[in-house]
């Protein structure tokens, strides 16, 4: 799914070790998600939220509005 | 220093000692060539290299931002057991060989061989439910898919080649270092970035 994690991420100055940190998971993940790669679940999703104090929707963006809103 | 080798690459040159050791030390005995117990001592002594293995493996996780506590721990159960394993074979090989016990004793020295082998399976369910990342436990979850699916594609065809009178028969204990010689490919098509 695309997203704007890492956009979100550059704009706190955040290395993915950073974040992978403040959500408690490995690099990897952090990696996998930022991709693309990997999709998170709806609690870890909601840890993303959060800690950017985002709605969910404004950092992954939905597959039907994929052309639209990804940066 | 920028010659130094990266981490992954010190864990492949450690897998790659441990396995030419071990089948190397193997060869050697089976051969003839360093025969009795200096032998045998040389090939148990080609699994202490499972211990450089481990740490450089462990390193190259923490490089590749993939490591967690649950896999560490995994890693001290498997290499407790693979030593326990390795110790308590041998010593029942040479039990049943040299003093020929009745057979309710040979029954107690298999079960004692196999019980090490448990308890590496056993990590690994545990490390399953352990991980707390998903995306690790994602990727452990696929990688044993994978394992067994090669575990019962080999199994299935050399079965049939057994059928066929076309090789020889093998010993079922081979199902687990095939699983995990599976779980090796599952990493390599997975793309695992530690290996």
């Amino acid at each position: 799914m695309l997203n704007n994690l890492k956009a979100l991420r550059a704009g706190r100055n955040w290395s993915q070790q950073d974040l992978a940190e403040r959500l408690e998971v490995s690099r990897q993940s952090v990696n996998a998600i930022e991709t693309g790669k990997y999709d998170p679940s709806l609690p870890l999703a909601f840890r993303i939220a959060e800690l950017f104090d985002l709605p969910i929707e404004e950092i992954f963006v939905s597959p039907s509005h994929r052309s639209s809103k990804a940066i | 220093m920028t010659d130094q080798a990266s981490p992954r690459t010190t864990a492949r040159l450690w897998i790659g000692a441990y396995l030419i050791a071990t089948f190397g030390t193997a060869a050697l005995f089976k051969t003839g060539i360093i025969s009795g117990w200096p032998g045998i001592a040389l090939f148990l002594a080609s699994f202490l290299l499972l211990f450089p293995l481990v740490r450089a493996t462990e390193r190259a996780q923490a490089a590749s931002g993939g490591t967690s506590k649950a896999m560490r721990a995994y890693n001290r159960r498997v290499l407790a057991a693979s030593m326990v394993y390795i110790v308590v074979l041998f010593a029942g090989i040479a039990i049943a060989r040299y003093l020929q016990p009745p057979a309710v004793l040979r029954v107690g020295l298999a079960v004692a061989a196999a019980l090490p082998v448990l308890f590496i399976i056993r990590a690994m369910a545990l490390l399953l439910r352990e991980e707390t990342d998903e995306y690790l436990r994602m990727r452990l979850v696929e990688q044993s898919l994978i394992a067994t699916g090669f575990l019962l594609s080999v199994a299935t065809l050399y079965g049939f080649l057994n059928v066929f009178d076309l090789a020889p028969r093998v010993e079922a204990w081979a199902a687990m270092p095939l699983w995990a010689v599976g779980l090796g490919i599952g990493r390599l098509f997975r793309k695992e970035p530690s290996c």
